[in-house]
Order: C-alpha cells, then sequence, then structure tokens
C-alpha cells in the first residue's frame, strides 16, 4: 500500500541546516545548497523520516490531498 | 583546475587526510561549503589526549577549552559510575578553532584549501569520475582529480553522487541537540564530564556535560531518531527537572549522529569515503573525532599507494584495513549499545551499580566479553532475567 502523499514543509527560522534531513531521505528529496534547505516533491516517497529524524521540529509533513 | 586528489569537507577527517597527503608531496585541494572553516559546530567537543600524539596534531591552547581528569555516568535513579584518572585524559576543544587550525596543518604541509566552496556534483566522462563540480560564490568551478575523497560529513552527498548507497534510514542516526551555556545552581565537577542516562532521560542516548570552564559547559542531548519527540523536546525537559535555568545560553548546536554502522565499501572506483560520510562513529558514545582522524590515516596511506602506483584498485585495501581493525573494534561496540538500548531503568540502574570504572572503559572500547562475563555473575544482575538472557545471548 503506497503511503499517503505528502509535502515537506520546513519553518526556516526553526532550521539549524544540520543535514539530518538529508542524511535520513531514501531518495535524495531533500538537499542543502548554498545554505538552502530544498525539496523535490517528484522525488519524495512519503516516508517522513525526515520528520523524525530532526533535532527541533523544524519539519511538518502536510498531506496533499488536504492542499 | 586539476590535483592529485580533491578533498571535499574540512571537518576531521578531511584536513587530516589532506595534511597526510600534501606532505607526501602530492597536489591536494580541500573544500568546504562553510564560510568559516569550523563554524558552525555540530558536536560535544570532547576529544581523548592520546589522540594528539597518535595523529601528530600539536596541544596548541588556542583549540584547548579545558583539561579532563575523567568521566562520570549516573543512572536513571542517581546512582553514579565514577572513571577518574589523576592524569588528564581529555580535553574539550573548541572545535570552531580546531577545524581551522587542522586545516592549517594542511595547508601548511602544502595542501590548498578553499572556504566557502559547495561541491556541486561529479564531473564525469567516459563512464568514469574525472573530478568534482563546485561553486564558490556563485561561480562554477570544474576540478579535476584522480581521487575524490567524500568527507562530507553526516549529510554526505559526495559519495551518493558516486553511487554508494549511504543513506542512513532515521533509527540509524541519533538526533542531537546542544546549548553552550553557564550553569547555574547546578554542581558538577569540572575536572570530569557527565553523562546522565534513562529512557526517560535520553532514550537510547544520554544527556551530557562536557565543561569549558568551571560555570561554563556544552549540555546536550542525543536520542534515537526515530523519536516522536525532538532531542530538544528531551533537553528541555531535563533541564527543567533540574532546575537549571536556560537563561545564559552563549551557542545552539545541533546535528545528526550515523550511529547504526559503517559504510561497508568505503571507496568506489576513485571515490574514497571518510569520517560521519561513511558512519565511523562510536555508536556507544556518539564521537567520531578519533575515528575520523584513523580512517583519514588509514585512507591517506592507500592514496599515496595508489597514486605512487597507479593502481587505484589499491584503495580498496583502505576498506579491507579500516574493517580488519576500527571496523571490527566498532562492531562489537554497537552489540554492545543493541543491548543497553534494550534495558529499562531499573536494569540500567543494575548497570551502573554492578559496572567498575575500568568496565565501562572497557565496554566504550568495544571490550565486552570479560565484562559480561563479570556481570552475569553479579547479584545486582542475577536479579534482572531479561538483562541476564541479552547478556548472555552475547557471550
Amino acid at each position: 500500500m503506497p503511503l499517503p502523499k505528502v509535502k515537506i514543509d520546513v519553518i526556516r527560522e526553526k532550521c539549524y541546516l544540520c543535514g539530518s534531513c538529508v542524511a535520513v531521505c531514501p531518495k535524495e528529496a531533500i538537499i542543502i545548497e548554498n545554505d538552502e534547505w530544498m525539496f523535490f516533491q517528484e522525488k519524495c516517497i512519503s516516508c517522513k523520516f525526515c520528520v523524525l529524524a530532526c533535532p527541533v521540529g523544524a519539519l511538518n509533513a502536510i498531506p496533499l490531498e488536504e492542499e | 583546475m586539476r590535483y592529485d586528489v580533491v578533498v571535499v569537507g574540512a571537518g576531521i577527517a578531511g584536513p587530516i587526510l589532506a595534511r597526510n597527503l600534501a606532505k607526501q608531496g602530492f597536489d591536494v585541494l580541500m573544500i568546504d561549503k562553510k564560510a568559516e572553516i569550523g563554524s558552525p559546530k555540530r558536536c560535544a567537543e570532547g576529544l581523548g589526549i592520546g589522540n594528539f600524539k597518535k595523529y601528530d596534531i600539536p596541544l596548541d591552547k588556542r583549540f584547548i577549552n579545558r583539561e579532563i581528569y575523567g568521566a562520570a555516568i549516573y543512572s536513571p535513579n542517581g546512582h553514579k559510575l565514577e572513571l577518574r584518572y589523576n592524569r588528564v585524559s581529555g580535553v574539550i576543544l573548541e572545535r570552531k578553532i580546531f577545524d581551522k587550525m587542522l586545516a592549517y596543518y594542511a595547508g601548511k604541509a602544502g595542501a590548498e584549501v578553499m572556504a566557502k566552496t559547495e561541491a556541486t556534483g561529479l564531473i564525469r566522462s567516459d563512464g568514469k569520475i574525472k573530478g568534482i563540480k563546485a561553486r564558490h560564490e556563485g561561480e562554477p568551478l570544474e576540478i579535476h582529480a584522480d581521487i575524490i575523497v567524500a568527507a562530507d560529513g553526516v549529510e554526505s552527498r559526495v559519495a551518493r553522487w558516486a553511487g554508494i548507497n549511504s543513506f542512513l534510514p532515521p533509527h540509524e542516526l541519533d538526533s542531537a541537540y546542544e546549548y553552550e551555556m553557564i550553569l547555574e545552581g547546578f554542581e558538577f565537577d569540572p575536572d570530569m564530564i557527565h553523562l546522565y542516562f534513562g529512557n526517560e532521560v535520553a532514550p537510547r542516548g544520554y544527556v551530557w556535560i562536557f565543561p569549558k570552564d568551571d560555570d561554563r559547559a556544552n549540555v546536550g542531548i542525543g536520542i534515537n531518531g526515530d523519536n516522536p519527540n525532538t532531542a530538544k523536546y528531551y533537553l528541555e525537559k531535563w533541564l527543567k527537572e533540574n532546575n537549571i535555568k536556560g537563561s545564559k545560553i552563549l551557542e545552539v548546536n545541533v546535528g545528526g549522529v550515523p550511529v547504526g554502522g559503517f559504510l561497508k565499501e568505503l571507496t568506489k572506483e576513485n571515490v574514497v569515503v571518510v569520517g560521519d560520510a561513511a558512519r565511523q562513529v562510536n555508536p556507544m558514545h556518539g564521537g567520531g573525532m578519533a575515528e575520523a582522524m584513523e580512517a583519514a590515516t588509514i585512507a591517506s596511506k592507500w592514496i599515496s599507494r595508489a597514486l605512487e602506483e597507479g593502481d587505484l584498485s589499491l584503495l580498496e585495501n583502505y576498506t579491507t584495513e579500516w574493517w580488519a581493525n576500527d571496523g571490527e573494534r566498532l562492531m562489537k561496540v554497537l552489540e554492545i549499545r543493541k543491548i543497553s538500548e534494550k534495558l529499562s531503568d531499573d536494569e540500567l540502574d543494575a548497570a551502573v551499580q554492578a559496572l567498575s570504572g575500568a568496565d565501562a572503559e572497557k565496554l566504550a572500547a568495544g571490550d565486552y566479553r570479560q565484562v559480561f562475563k563479570t556481570l552475569i555473575k553479579h547479584p545486582k544482575i542475577l536479579l534482572k532475567p531479561k538483562m541476564l538472557k541479552l547478556l548472555r545471548e552475547a557471550l
């Protein structure tokens, strides 16, 4: 069964760019480049590992259907 | 731009490796995405004293905050296990100076160093990896090199670009949060590091106090990365329960620590992975500086041989040698960690009461056989059937 589709949002003010989300993403759907946090929806498999791993709770998974 | 070796990342492994190779006359470039090498840090900054001599690093007072004489471990019920030496056993560094000085030593040895230069991809042609694409202040660079070193930390992208599967599931990551702060109204011996264990305190990990002054310390926490609560939540909770006011916070540090195992293949073609990027971290305490130095030492030896003999297949010896030594030791540490993370608070209390300081030191080094054999006969442990079973299974 596929996981319910989500989009990952960052609360930029909370994020330290520590890269924990990048490390746990199985699909390289999150990268940090030039001090910028970037999310690529087309690569995301909605596992939400990034949300779990974030040390500060800066990431949220937003259900796509409810958008 | 053309070099024998390009090193991506100037943390711990990168500069040691760059220095070793530059000393032997190889053309080395080390790049780091940060504008200021060393900052921001993601570290509790404790390093064993023996590493300075072992890896030929000067004991420069500019990056040493404080000398440390041992460690104190606290169980959930407050039982204390102390490991105190009558000589300096380690130091609390100032990483933002230490890393920069390591890069300085690499530069002095002949390596080129470029801060604020971020790797953006690999240069590939004829099915081979020819170097690194990078950007400096928005300007694209093409850095050609015979060998590419991925020393780009827990979030390593270089290893993944090369096709090395360095994906780290959240349960193999420790999520960490730390304040450098003034500790007021809280008693601690500033000559020791202090580690607080407990399933409510820090699931799978611990809270640490690493003193930089008699009242100033790195106070941090590591917890399992798949925990529904955040590391910050647990640290704030611990501070509150211990009546520590967080009103003098000098720095906030955040990071992920790879604690679930190590890269099987440390090289691929002409790409060599070291340090956090290769998951070379002690999975018991989450420290990775000594491990990064060791990996960099072995890797630089084989890179040098590969370049001298023009035979890239020699790089594979880095994987073999690392796994036969530090790899084997750290796998044992990981086994112990996998046992300790299953223990209830009651069992942790019993363990802290039953262990001697020397036992704890052995465990942190992966040397568990004798310690476990003693433990399973200890009256405190005999009362804990689940723990007894876990220990027996490991023997």
